[in-house]
């Protein structure tokens, strides 16, 4: 009896067993493995989508703060901003796990069940990306280490010199951009998609003609910084290599001017606001590739922080607003010198009888880039008074206020969007606000809801800039370089120009990208940035703002009009110092001591 | 009973944590490096604020080198905290208003060091001589081309309120261009300097071209 206890025992404990390996030989089911994820084109774009979210570098939305350092915009929010030159790793990146997850993804990709073309899109998709997170580092760095499609792995005992890769030079490094978008865009689909958001044959050909520019300008305009260069040619490029690079630039945009969907947009008749709709509404055929947002979940601050007070959702707003400087750059539309007329020749003040009277016939890119005093935003009209002029005894005196306050005498003293020169939180300094991508809902401005505004990379007018560019540099008739670049002016509704230059183009591309990530890049590759930022007192490096005068004095001409002064930024401490060592990041010291392989950058 | 039995536990941990800590720390380092930047025996005058000017410090026999930046004052000195041991000390190409060699400056450091780090400024000033006539500043100095390599891009007189002048820092500036060697004088009106400030400092610089940084008067003149 007790035996047939143990035998029951035993086979009891036998199947209990045999069991247990099935139960640990389950699947999981909250991990999965690569096969299934690239075998899955849902997975596959919550993959991609990852990346997509990876990649704001530099000036980007998510930042407001990055568009106040340069000479486009000011803090504005606060006590003075005390930054006297440029950090050496400003928006420094190096992101080579993002590189190591693009070649998984790749081979991932290429190893899975779907149908070649499919495979081939989402290939052509990662090595897109991958070459325009190497174009991101290349452009602060210099050469960087070409890792190529090998997905590198240590195991122990291993000798780590294999793992440590010399940087390529700088020239190597944009051929291996320039070749990887060529290879892209010809597996890559055609079509355009939701938002631009997504990479497709014309997002791959602008990265190319844009790093090609970048390559060209370099070759050609290194001669004016001798010094920023490395033995090894980590930084610098033979100016040989110019006219290559420039052709390859040219051929490139022209592909995209002729061939691609896009265009430029002229959908509203009132210039100003087409050209804010071109750039700020998602319905924008100009737009080739944007980093899109989307409310719920994907929000950003911006229009929370820039926004203008009197139409702002919650207490922030002002944190960075525009300067004089980027708003006289602005041409007037038959005149290509953009300073306000705001004295005579004797040096009095010139009389407005409204606000916006000063701006009257500046470019229309003025209106869809900054709010100016006078201008609308969301159908409320905006008008900026930093404080009353009024006589005394035969003098004229200034007497400003606490914002929104109404006086008995003068009535209001200083308007609610300001500007003031006080430290006070979230109030105007400068006399403007910013307009582009900034979003008219008043919901986005709030800060639990953010706004979903997409922040634009290529769109199509750039590439006419960088035909106009390429052609000028290629001697190519001055006819066709002006044709490209009053294409931009005609849209935009200002005069043609007949005769261009080198200075033309940087003053086009100043305005016309303004806040779209652009103006840093240019001036490093031009290697004019250490000439307009020269951290002087120079009109170029100091930050301006105009201050707008309501005029009280009852019984003369003058009264209840309004004059406007220019004056220094009370608020930006120093003028803006680019040095020679800022046109490349410094390496950080923690990279080489992981790769010792890797060459200093000039200067460090 | 447990009251009893706990807290000499505990008051034994506590005393190996505190002798445990003994352990870790290393002692800092407590030999002072001091020198000057000097051309000739005399001191070179840069620009001493905002982590302008810099040598570099290498020790060799580690595997991993990480360069110790030791940044130069205006008045052409330098100092570091070190270990005892032997560094190379060198200039950072680009950096300085001088010429960058290959050539390494070996410093022992044992105790307390002071060393002169002997440099070929593109530029030297010397004889230079501050004079308040009413409310205006002369200054006067020679100034020698001592490397052929670089051009000047323009010399100036800085007045500043605190005793950091230089071209970042000033509050009333006179600017000469297109000047090469000789003797320079600059004037300046600091009428108003001398009206609204406690008091008044000046120097001269001499921006170079082609390099972030100027050469300045190594001496800094009180004038108010």
């Amino acid at each position: 009896m007790n035996r047939f206890f143990i035998y029951i025992y035993m086979v009891g404990t036998m199947v209990l067993i045999s069991s247990c390996s099935k139960f640990l030989e389950r699947e999981s089911q909250s991990i999965l493995p690569e096969d299934q994820v690239y075998s899955d084109e849902k997975m596959i774009l919550a993959v991609l989508a990852n990346y997509y979210g990876r990649m704001d570098w530099g000036q980007h939305l998510g930042d407001p703060g990055s568009f106040a350092l340069l000479d486009e915009a000011a803090f504005s929010s606060g006590g003075p901003n005390n930054m006297q030159n440029y950090a050496d790793d400003i928006w420094r990146m190096y992101d080579y796990t993002l590189i190591r997850n693009l070649n998984e993804f790749i081979q991932g990709v290429k190893g899975s069940t779907l149908e070649e073309e499919t495979k081939r899109n989402y290939e052509g998709e990662a090595r897109f990306i991958r070459a325009w997170v190497y174009f991101n580092m290349v452009k602060r760095l210099g050469g960087v280490p070409l890792v190529g499609d090998k997905i590198y792995g240590y195991q122990p005992g291993m000798n780590p010199e294999e793992l440590q890769i010399a940087r390529a030079t700088e020239q190597a490094s944009y051929e291996y951009i320039i070749d990887e978008c060529t290879a892209a865009a010809d597996i890559l689909t055609t079509d355009k998609n939701a938002n631009s958001a997504r990479a497709n044959k014309w997002v791959a050909l602008a990265l190319k003609a844009r790093a090609a520019l970048y390559a060209a300008s370099i070759a050609k305009y290194g001669a004016r910084t001798p010094d920023v260069k490395t033995a090894g040619g980590e930084v610098g490029i033979p100016a040989s290599e110019a006219t290559r690079f420039y052709q390859i630039a040219y051929e490139t945009a022209l592909t995209i001017i002729q061939d691609s969907p896009y265009v430029l947009y002229q959908k509203n008749a009132d210039k100003g606001r087409n050209f804010y709709e071109a750039t700020s509404s998602k319905g924008s055929e100009e737009v080739i590739w944007a980093r899109d947002y989307k409310y719920p979940g994907q929000t950003h601050p911006f229009t929370n922080n820039v926004v203008a007070s009197s139409v702002r959702g919650d207490i922030d707003a002002n944190i960075v607003t525009p300067i004089l400087n980027l708003v006289e750059d602005f041409e007037y539309i038959d005149r290509r010198n953009g300073a306000l007329k705001l004295r005579d020749e004797s040096g009095d003040f010139i009389y407005y009888t409204n606000p916006q009277d000063v701006f009257a016939n500046k470019d229309p890119r003025l209106y869809g880039t900054v709010i100016y005093s006078g201008a609308d935003f969301g159908g409320t009209a905006i008008t900026y008074q930093a404080g009353v002029r009024y006589l005394e005894n035969g003098e004229w005196k200034v007497r400003t206020g606490t914002p929104g306050a109404i006086d008995n005498t003068y009535g209001l003293v200083t308007s609610q969007d300001g500007p003031t020169t006080s430290n006070d939180q979230f109030i105007n300094k400068t006399g403007f606000n910013i307009r582009k991508f900034v979003e008219e809902n008043r919901d986005a401005s709030t800060r639990g809801r953010g706004s979903d505004m997409w922040f634009v990379r290529f769109r199509f007018a750039e590439f006419l800039m960088i035909a106009a560019e390429a052609a000028l540099e290629l001697n190519r008739p001055q006819d066709e370089v002006a044709g490209y670049i009053n294409e931009i002016r005609a849209r935009a509704g200002i005069q043609p120009l007949e005769q261009v230059t080198l200075q033309d183009i940087v003053r086009e591309r100043r305005v016309e990208f303004a806040f779209e990530n652009h103006r840093y890049w240019d001036l490093k590759r031009w290697r004019i940035a250490h000439e307009v930022w020269n951290g002087q007192d120079t009109p170029t490096a100091t930050h301006y703002v105009l201050f707008p005068y309501k005029v009280y004095a009852p019984g003369t001409e003058y009264h209840d009009k309004w004059v406007f002064e220019k004056r220094k930024a009370s608020h930006t401490m120093y003028p803006r110092y680019f040095r020679y060592q800022n046109y490349y990041n410094f390496i950080n010291q923690d990279w080489i001591n992981a790769n010792p392989k890797l060459v200093r950058n000039p200067y460090q | 009973m447990k009251t009893f039995f706990v807290k000499p536990v505990l008051l034994f941990l506590f005393s190996v944590l505190i002798i445990a800590c003994g352990k870790d720390n290393y002692e800092a380092p407590s030999s002072m490096l001091t020198g000057v930047v000097t051309y000739n025996g005399k001191p070179v005058g840069v620009r001493g604020s905002n982590a302008s000017v810099r040598l570099q410090l290498w020790q060799d026999g580690f595997p991993v080198k990480t360069p110790i930046d030791v940044f130069v004052s205006q008045d052409g000195s330098f100092s570091a905290q070190l270990f005892d041991g032997t560094y190379k000390l060198v200039t950072v190409p680009g950096n300085g208003p001088w010429e960058h060699t290959a050539d390494t400056l070996q410093v022992e450091v044992r105790g307390d060091t002071h060393i002169d780090f002997s440099v070929r400024p593109f530029f030297s000033l010397s004889e230079v001589d501050y004079k308040l006539e009413g409310q205006e500043l002369v200054a006067t100095f020679d100034l020698e081309r001592i490397s052929e390599i670089r051009t000047i891009d323009d010399v100036s007189l800085l007045v500043n309120d605190t005793y950091f002048v230089d071209l970042g820092h000033f509050t009333a500036r006179e600017t000469l261009t297109g000047i090469d060697e000789g003797t320079i004088t600059i004037r300046l009106n600091v009428g108003s300097q001398l009206a609204s400030s406690n008091s008044v400092f000046a120097r001269v610089g001499v921006k170079i071209n082609g390099i972030t940084e100027a050469i300045y008067d190594s001496h800094v003149e009180k004038i108010k």
